[in-house]
């Protein structure tokens, strides 16, 4: 079901969206998992497709894609996982409005950890999401839902939202493409904000190609949301990039951290051996100004952004939030402004210092695992904050930094999850890394055919 | 000693060194009669005369031509380190001795300025007032019954009563914009990270600034453009490349922004509102065209400076000092900083996100708009009435000034006539980041220098 086979369908064959939209449901139907919260009805997403134009008109013709229920659509209520808090919004989000007038098929909203704080996929009170290919297993979140269905092909992509890795923590685990674009590239209007000034939408799909197709439909300034940005992206050809030209930086053998998970570790390895021989230069760097930072964000005045965005909600409804989420949000209280003030001065210099390890290395990219381990629902519940912020370590410190990431397949562990790779670089590199990225995809399928699945 | 052996502005003295009317020892023995002998209250601490005429003495290895600032004697605001100094930021159990000079001292330095000494000032730079400051108040060059205006309030008087031919302030809130108004002085807030604020105690970090107070827009400029520059050492230091080509629209084309009289505030001074008003017609005569704009935005972001979470910010600086030393502290100050502390981290998020919509208002003010043209200040305040309403009349002083530098723009403030009473009326140009040459070329149209003192 990715767009690039679907559209050679609808040019090539008499299948037609009206086709998709009856495969979509019955998929969806017979398919027992809590990836959707909301689903239009089927009729009204077979009438959107007698307003359809062509695939020569509309990049997304007929495509099926399913959204995170933090982020509003007028056909269908946003809830942000809390169903306290659902609302019925009179609009769709800046970005789905894109979307569908370039073609998509909105088909419903999924499931997400609670106010998206949370990278486990457990933490929702419309049930747990599964890993897709082992059930004892997390899906990780708290793009849960939106992870599942791309990856079960219920959709063709999903939009998900990342701040602390939420993007991408679930594509690694489910085997799929996790894009998050600059922050500020695509618009946050018509989200429900977790960190506000580090929330991106995010993107799942089956290939870089994909997803960086996608995100084109979605990009550009929008003068009605004060955190989108005009920048000017490296512009980069799939064609023409040439790996052997590029420098990548990975973290040093103390900054890999892989909490005691061996089968985590040798995926690593083997990737970084295909890296090495199609790369041009390949630098082990000190991770300590990314380490540093992720500890900024949860361990300072940033989850008082989180509580500053629900405040008022948070205050009247304690009993309705997911008790994890709760206790997490409750931290932000504790933070005064001067300890902001004093987290932002420390935050401008790493940034800083992060931009001296970059050119200090003439670095074009950097690429980390996605996560240094997987855990089963059980682990989850038994150390949910704990292993929360295990899972985070390769992502947390990525929108404080101002980077692009795209998380990407790269094998599975022994027991099903996808292990994923991320590629870093600075702002702006969006299509670089998705050039790049679907580049080792194929470098990596070369060198052991029995892990192109 | 006669009016014509006092200190003129940059550019007259160097042209009486390049006539060879006076030399570099001469003007520094004028110099230190004056400062010696002033009365002021300007001047915190003074360099030993025979260290500056040793650095004389090295002027003669170089030539005036390419050494812009040759000879020209200068002040610092005594909150900007001076390697040669102690710096006390207006608070004596404040003070330290810094190993080195500030990055933009060390500028005018190596372009041949003299550093004569450190100027008085509004205490920790928290005030537009000139009267808090253990070192004596500043009163008004004009007219002693009022006040100088602060926090840079010394910098202005030894500017003003022509000791130094330039002086270096700094401006969070207005304290190098006001000072200068009521003084007869150009006062040039750049755009914030142009000139390095590494080694200056700061007011708020995140948004003070470096300015000069000099006699021509001319002279400031010429400052601005020695000092800017990308310092390392400066996490909110910005590029400056290309900053002062002079590649703005013809004068005749530009459109200029006035307040409404409803939004122009002069609290009651009809001289002020009359003055204001013939600068309007001076805008009309002058430029394309003159728009009257609401003040709503600006309003609010003031608003957010003062009664918001930016209190404390003051407090990262000297918090713990303050909290060591409160006796130590001008009540007022201490009042003042204090209040930081009861702002919670959410506050300050909640505060960002709505400047973040104010900046995006300004913003789109600024694409139709090339610079904002408002009065400095409302009106006048004698000495007196400043010590029976502290807090009052300083919020009112900042009317026009607290905004500028949260919405990131640039101003420079020029004298356009005299109150009755004596001190200078001025009005303050605003324009948008990196527009500062543009936005004192503005200026340099409706300044009029026949108020020198």
């Amino acid at each position: 079901m990715n767009i690039k086979t679907l559209h050679k369908k609808y040019r090539t064959t008499d299948y037609t969206p009206l086709d998709t939209v009856e495969a979509v449901y019955e998929r969806i139907q017979s398919d027992d998992t809590n990836a959707w919260i909301s689903l239009r009805s089927k009729d009204a997403v077979r009438k959107e497709c007698a307003q359809l134009q062509s695939p020569a008109e509309q990049p997304l013709y007929g495509i099926p894609f399913a959204i995170k229920d933090n982020i509003d659509t007028s056909v269908l209520p946003t809830t942000a996982g809390c169903p306290a808090y659902a609302y019925q919004p009179d609009e769709d989000a800046a970005v789905v409005e894109m979307l569908r007038a370039a073609g998509g098929l909105l088909i419903g909203k999924t499931n997400l950890d609670q106010f998206a704080s949370g990278l486990v996929g457990t933490r929702s009170p419309y049930g747990a999401c599964r890993n897709v290919y082992n059930d004892a297993y997390i899906s990780g979140g708290s793009s849960s839902g939106s992870a599942v269905a791309v990856a079960r092909n219920h959709v063709s992509f999903a939009l998900g939202t990342d701040t602390a890795g939420s993007g991408r923590v679930p594509a690694a685990l489910n085997g799929l493409v996790g894009f998050k674009p600059t922050r500020g590239r695509v618009s946050t209007a018509g989200v429900v904000p977790a960190c506000k000034t580090l929330d991106c939408v995010s993107v799942f799909a089956q290939s870089c190609q994909d997803a960086l197709g996608i995100v084109s439909v979605m990009s550009g300034d929008n003068p009605e949301d004060p955190y989108s940005r005009d920048f000017y992206p490296v512009e980069s050809d799939f064609d023409t990039v040439d790996l052997s030209s590029l420098t990548v930086g990975i973290p040093d053998a103390s900054g890999l951290e892989f909490f005691g998970d061996e089968s985590a570790e040798a995926l690593f390895d083997s990737a970084v051996e295909t890296i090495e021989s199609h790369f041009g230069g390949l630098n082990r760097v000190d991770f300590s100004v990314f380490t540093e930072t992720a500890e900024l964000l949860y361990g300072g005045p940033w989850v008082a952004e989180r509580l500053a965005a629900i405040e008022s909600f948070y205050e009247d409804n304690l009993s309705a939030l997911h008790p994890v989420v709760r206790e997490i949000i409750a931290r932000g209280e504790t933070y005064s402004a001067v300890e902001t003030f004093n987290a932002f001065y420390r935050l401008e210099s790493l940034k800083a210092d992060c931009e001296k390890l970059i050119s200090a290395h003439d670095l074009d990219l950097l690429i980390t695992p996605t996560t240094g381990t997987v855990y089963t629902i059980k682990e989850i519940h038994d150390q949910p904050i704990e292993r929360n912020s295990t899972l985070g370590y390769y992502t947390d410190y990525v929108n404080l930094l101002d980077l692009a990431a795209v998380s990407i397949p790269a094998g599975q562990f022994p027991e099903g999850p996808g292990f994923g790779l991320t590629l870093l670089g600075p702002a702006g590199t969006d299509q670089l890394l998705a050039t790049i990225g679907d580049k080792i995809r194929t470098a990596m399928t070369e060198a052991d055919p029995a892990a192109a699945d | 000693m006669s009016d014509n052996m006092r200190i003129p502005g940059i550019n007259t003295l160097r042209e009486q060194y390049l006539r060879g009317e006076i030399t570099p020892k001469e003007v520094i023995q004028r110099v230190y009669y004056h400062v010696t002998t002033d009365d002021s209250n300007a001047w915190i601490a003074i360099r030993d005369k025979t260290d500056v005429l040793a650095e004389v003495e090295e002027l003669d290895d170089r030539s005036i031509d390419t050494t812009p600032l040759y000879g020209i004697p200068f002040a610092l605001k005594d909150n900007i380190d001076d390697a040669g100094l102690p710096t006390s930021a207006g608070c004596p159990a404040y003070t330290y001795n810094p190993d080195s000079s500030a990055p933009v001292v060390e500028k005018l330095r190596e372009a041949g300025g003299l550093v004569i000494g450190k100027t008085n000032m509004d205490q920790f730079a928290t005030g537009l007032v000139g009267t808090r400051s253990p070192y004596g108040i500043c009163r008004n060059v004009f007219n002693p019954d009022f006040i100088s205006g602060g926090s840079s309030s010394g910098s202005a008087l030894a500017v003003a009563n022509r000791q130094v031919s330039f002086a270096l302030g700094t401006d969070t809130a207005g304290s190098g914009r006001v000072p200068a108004a009521l003084n007869g002085l150009v006062g040039l807030k750049p755009t914030r990270g142009l000139l390095s604020n590494t080694g200056v105690v700061p007011g708020c970090e995140s948004l003070s600034c470096v300015s000069v107070l000099a006699h021509t827009v001319d002279d400031a400029r010429l400052v601005e453009q020695i000092a800017a520059g990308y310092d390392a050492t400066d996490p909110y230091s910005r590029c400056t490349e290309g900053l002062f080509d002079d590649t703005f629209a013809p004068t005749e084309s530009m459109t200029i922004a006035v307040p409404t009289n409803e939004a122009r505030l002069f609290f009651g001074n009809r001289e002020a509102e009359q003055q204001f008003e013939t600068v309007v017609e001076a805008c009309e005569s002058t430029f394309g065209a003159v728009e009257k704009i609401g003040f709503s935005i600006f309003e609010e972001a003031s608003d957010l400076l003062y009664n918001g979470p930016w209190v404390a910010e003051r407090l990262t600086t000297v918090g713990e000092f303050i909290k060591s030393n409160p006796d130590d502290i001008d009540l007022t100050v201490r009042g003042i900083i204090r209040d930081g502390e009861m702002y919670s981290a959410s506050d300050a998020f909640e505060a960002f996100h709505r400047l973040e919509e104010l900046r995006t208002e300004a913003d789109a003010l600024f694409e139709r708009i090339d610079a904002l043209v408002v009065p400095t200040i409302g009106t006048i305040y004698t000495v007196e009435g400043e010590q029976l309403h502290p807090l009052e009349i300083n919020s009112e002083l900042g009317y026009y000034t607290n905004f500028v530098n949260l919405l990131d723009l640039c101003a420079v403030s020029v004298p356009t006539g005299r109150y009755d009473a004596g001190p200078t009326f001025s009005v303050s140009v605003i324009g948008p980041a990196f527009e500062d040459h543009q936005t004192t070329h503005v200026a340099e149209k409706l300044h009029t220098t026949k108020y020198h003192q």
